[in-house]
């Protein structure tokens, strides 16, 4: 879910205005209150600053495309300025454009405003757009109070095509906002309007695509698998963050790759794309996992499901009071081609599995060819908000994905001659 | 490009790896209560995720204070990219979570830079008011470091007693015999490991402590545990005070035996006061009144025993305060007299038996000896007669943490589940505290969500705390419920894992690669029994919500036990 105290009961409230016999203050009592406070505090950012647009000029010499000039900036702000803490959207944790270019460092709203400032500076429409993040709760449009945002994006409007920019995370290149970013609405600040505008919706490139090229099982029930895996959308930013996290691509392949394994031993492991962050991060990962299958007499037992599997339900709560919401759509895709024993028979196939509730749907197939069993499986997230009211649906499809995860395959040796 | 940096990086490291390229610390004594203490780094940053060690917090207290702070960012040719300003600086209070407030204040600075590699350089120095606190070295990080070192500076006769952990090379003696310099090169990064053991999460390092110190005006002696124990007494002595009214509404009939009175006593004290732990200045080691504890009914660890020991004292019942330090703290050791306690609990020698008691548990009975307090080495506070003893130990037989059900398997894979969970000793004090702060909802949410880690659809049917009110009696959780989707079936087969509560999951590293010892934190026993029942025709019966089995039934008992019964064990046993 996004944010807790949004299903929580809570009094709110703002001084309106304080008057004495001396005084006579206003403080935020109508939206026009409130875009005043937030003008006034960014005005200089929206009036420009002389090194900010010479290091803009400096940047964009060779280039007169003004969406190549954005990326420039953009690519810029969001990777030569270190993202620091953050003190505040407004007041003291604002500092000038100047002071952020020269420690190089700034709170994620102020390389926001230092992105603002320098594609001003070279003629380009940039906006700020203060938002609510997930983690920080929807907005609530009846009463205009200053603590219902917390952060600063910059929008920009070029050939009629809207860019939606946030420098803050090292793994969202242009094109990309941060997960925590991704609500429904933000406040659009003009020279003299506070407007309503809907934040883009995200598609449905969030993939994790896992191929396997070869997996070989031996008759002492061990498992080679040689395997190829691909981050794409938000699973490309998120494992990417992953890595660069890790103590080395190892820890991070037997951490979040193979980490629902046991008897797992890594054999090989290569990491493609790591340097262009456009391009989806593509590992090719080679493992040995002992006793994958169980041997029982005659029989051998073991469960396909090998990366992406499902073990426990995230969904625990007898009775759920709150949607259930994702950030973005989401697709995990499998297929484990592997190839038995010579001496090894399929006697028995755990059924297909087709499973759609709301937006969420799950297939699961076999099929043998030879002597090669192939497991397919596809989880599809389309629908990224639901109701509580389909809580036991959503459950009851998860406890039916982990035990599809869980299901076994039967095989029947014959003795080897 | 890569040429360049590795040329212009100084000798002996790599510019791809992260490490502390040098961590100099340098202790000058003045006198007992003036110290200098000066830390200097150099640290090559040479990933994304290490620009972490950019990040620093400097303690402040009414034992030490801040007297500078300094800091800068250099690229490997040396030239500087940025300098620490005054307004890096940030400062806030922080009390760790069991103590409401401490009064400790950090001075925080995160000093880090976008490009890539880069060497982090800062100093500072801070001057201790006590040598009470004297800080120990603990040289290993997260990442490498090339060279460490230690220097101690002494005014002239100066008595301290010092213990080494790991290999640590003996110190060079400097300035004849002022300045003691203790030195190590490549050490490794912390292992972090399964289950590492509080004694070995260090690898290497020193531990000091003054022949003599002063503590708010007080002087006390380290020479022994005697010395240590006479001080630490004087603390307690005025505080441990009652007005004769204080309690009136404590009942203890004349003419009970000793153990009931105490046992009465405790209760009042378990009822009557919480813990909050408030230890502001001196309060750090001195206990607030037992007055102030009775009227405002709250206090820490040794308020809460100075209490009660002035309760015990009322009904002539001698007994005295305990320093220890809590088993996950790691071990105090004999020969190495030191201030390294965490906790205060009380003391009783009986006639037959002594009572080691705990004033802080809201889910212990007398005789109950939290986990954290077994088997420690406990300084008891008697003055001249302060000693050393250790607490008892319980064994896993004692500890038992059980669920006994009967279960009917169905064709669909189907499973009815009805039994008891209960548990004893330690096992029982971690159940009663877990679920007795929690609302009747949470509970339920609680124990809903244990019961079905390997079950994911389980739904209860019913549910059933017995016992958990009343520390006297034994907690007992019985509940009935379904998984309708337990076993994995194929064409013509059920496929169960039998254990349907508990199941034993590696989680260690490569066994060849281990390097320290595996902790567990107590003594314990797990047994799981079901009865299972194999269904294949079943009907349902209109009195028994568990389906009953019209013919052919197999009966099958699953019965699953670990006992643990050592907390530590060595590298060598770990496969």
């Amino acid at each position: 879910m996004t944010c807790i105290d949004d299903y929580t009961s809570k009094m709110y409230f703002q001084l309106v205005r304080y008057t004495d016999p001396y005084n006579n203050i206003k403080f935020i009592a109508e939206w026009s209150d409130l875009l005043d406070r937030i003008y006034e505090q960014y005005r200089p950012y929206l009036q420009g600053d002389r090194i900010a647009k010479n290091r803009a000029k400096d940047l964009i010499t060779d280039e007169s495309d003004p969406t190549r000039q954005l990326e420039v900036i953009y690519n810029f702000v969001w990777d030569s300025i270190d993202t620091g803490e953050s003190k505040g959207f407004l007041g003291i944790g604002l500092q000038s454009v100047r002071t952020t270019l020269k420690d190089r460092q700034g709170s994620r709203g102020n390389k926001n405003l230092l992105l603002l400032t320098m594609l001003r500076e070279i003629g380009i429409d940039a906006r700020p757009v203060v938002i609510s993040t997930r983690s920080h709760g929807r907005i609530y449009t009846r009463i205009p109070r200053l603590r219902s945002f917390n952060h600063t994006i910059v929008l920009s409007r070029i050939n009629n095509k809207n860019y939606f920019m946030d420098t803050a995370d090292p793994f969202c290149p242009l094109g990309m906002l941060p997960p925590n970013d991704i609500t429904d609405y933000g406040f659009l600040i003009t020279d003299d309007a506070f407007k309503v505008i809907k934040l883009p919706k995200q598609n449905s490139s969030s993939m994790y695509l896992a191929e396997s090229h070869s997996a070989e099982l031996k008759e002492t029930g061990e498992l080679t698998v040689n395997q190829t895996l691909r981050f794409e959308g938000y699973r490309n930013r998120n494992y990417r963050s992953l890595l660069a996290h890790s103590d080395s691509p190892e820890v991070f392949a037997e951490k979040y790759i193979l980490g629902d394994l046991t008897n797992v031993t890594l054999d090989s492991l290569k990491i493609a794309n790591l340097e262009d962050i456009m391009m989806p991060l593509t590992v090719h990962i080679q493992y040995t996992i002992q006793n994958f299958a169980n041997i029982i007499g005659n029989h051998i037992y073991f469960a396909p499901a090998l990366v992406q599997r499902l073990t426990e339900n995230p969904f625990q709560l007898e009775n759920r009071t709150y949607p259930i919401e994702f950030a973005y759509p989401h697709i995990d895709q499998a297929t484990v081609n592997i190839k038995l024993p010579e001496n090894c028979a399929i006697s028995e196939l755990p059924q297909d599995r087709t499973l759609d509730v709301h937006g969420l749907q799950f297939q699961r197939q076999f099929s043998i060819d030879g002597n090669t069993l192939q497991y397919q499986r596809r989880f599809y997230v389309s629908q990224t908000k639901l109701s509580e009211r389909f809580y036991q649906d959503v459950k009851d499809l998860y406890s039916q994905i982990v035990q599809a995860d869980q299901d076994q395959v039967v095989g029947t040796l014959q003795e080897s001659k | 490009m890569f040429w360049i940096i590795a040329f212009l990086a100084p000798d002996g490291y790599s510019a791809n790896i992260s490490q502390v390229l040098s961590d100099q610390r340098v202790l000058e004594i003045y006198s007992s209560t003036k110290a200098v203490y000066t830390v200097r780094k150099r640290i090559l940053i040479a990933g994304e995720k290490d620009k972490s060690l950019g990040k620093v917090a400097i303690n402040e207290n009414d034992l030490q204070s801040i007297k500078s702070v300094k800091g800068e960012i250099r690229d490997l040719s040396g030239k500087r990219l940025k300098k620490l300003h005054k307004k890096d600086l940030r400062e806030f209070e922080y009390s760790p979570g069991y103590v409401l407030y401490s009064g400790n204040k950090y001075t925080v600075f995160n000093l880090t830079n976008p490009t890539l590699p880069y060497i982090l350089v800062y100093e500072y120095t801070i001057e201790l008011h006590s040598l009470f606190n004297w800080p120990a070295w603990f040289p290993q990080e997260d990442v490498p470091v090339g060279q460490a070192s230690f220097e101690l500076r002494l005014p002239g006769q100066f008595q301290y007693n010092y213990r080494t952990i790991g290999n640590v090379p003996n110190a060079d003696t400097l300035d004849g015999g002022r300045t003691l310099q203790w030195s190590l090169k490549d050490i490794p990064p912390y292992p972090h490991e399964y289950r590492t053991p509080p004694d070995e999460a260090e690898q290497f390092g020193l531990i000091f402590t003054p022949a003599v110190f002063k503590l708010y005006g007080d002087t006390g002696s380290l020479r022994s545990w005697n010395t240590f124990g006479r001080w630490a007494t004087a603390l307690f002595n005025d505080q441990i005070r009652l007005d004769p009214t204080a309690a009136s509404d404590l009942n203890v009939e004349d003419g009970t035996d000793s153990y009931t009175k105490i046992q009465r006593i405790y209760e009042y004290v378990q009822q009557k006061t919480r813990y909050v732990a408030i230890s502001l200045g001196e309060h750090s080691w001195k206990p607030h009144s037992a007055q102030q504890v009775c009227d405002k009914k709250y206090g820490d660890c040794k308020d809460l025993s100075g209490f009660f020991i002035a309760l015990l004292q009322r009904y002539n019942i001698p007994a005295f305060p305990a320093l220890i330090r809590t088993s996950n703290y790691g071990e105090i050791h004999l020969e190495f007299p030191t201030n390294r306690f965490n906790h205060v609990i009380t003391f009783i020698p009986l006639d037959n038996d002594t009572l080691w008691v705990d004033c802080t548990s809201e889910v212990a009975t007398i005789t109950d000896l939290p986990w954290s307090i077994e088997g420690c080495y406990a300084l008891i506070l008697r003055g001249n007669h302060s000693v050393l003893i250790r607490t008892p130990i319980s064994q896993p037989d004692e500890n038992v943490d059980r669920l006994e059900a009967t279960a009917t398997l169905l064709p669909t894979g189907s499973l009815e589940i009805e039994g008891e969970i209960s548990a004893t000793g330690n096992e029982e004090q971690q159940l009663r505290g877990i679920l007795l702060p929690l609302t009747a909802d949470k509970r339920r949410n609680t124990l809903l969500a244990w019961l079905s880690d390997y079950a994911p659809d389980f739904k209860l049917q019913r549910l059933q705390i017995r016992g958990l009110n009343d520390l006297d009696s034994s907690v007992t959780v019985s509940f009935r419920g379904i998984a309708s989707r337990y076993g994995n079936t194929t064409q013509r087969r059920i496929i169960v894992n039998p254990s349907f509560y508990r199941r034993w999951n590696f989680k260690g590293e490569d066994p060849d690669e281990r390097v320290s010892s595996v902790y567990y934190s107590s003594r314990y026993k797990t047994i799981e029994q079901i009865t299972y029942t194999f269904c294949p025709n079943p009907t349902r019966s209109r009195r028994c919500r568990i389906q009953r089995c019209s013919y052919r039934r197999l009966v099958v008992t699953h019965r699953y036990s670990i006992k643990m019964e050592t907390t530590l064990n060595s590298p060598e046993n770990f496969p």
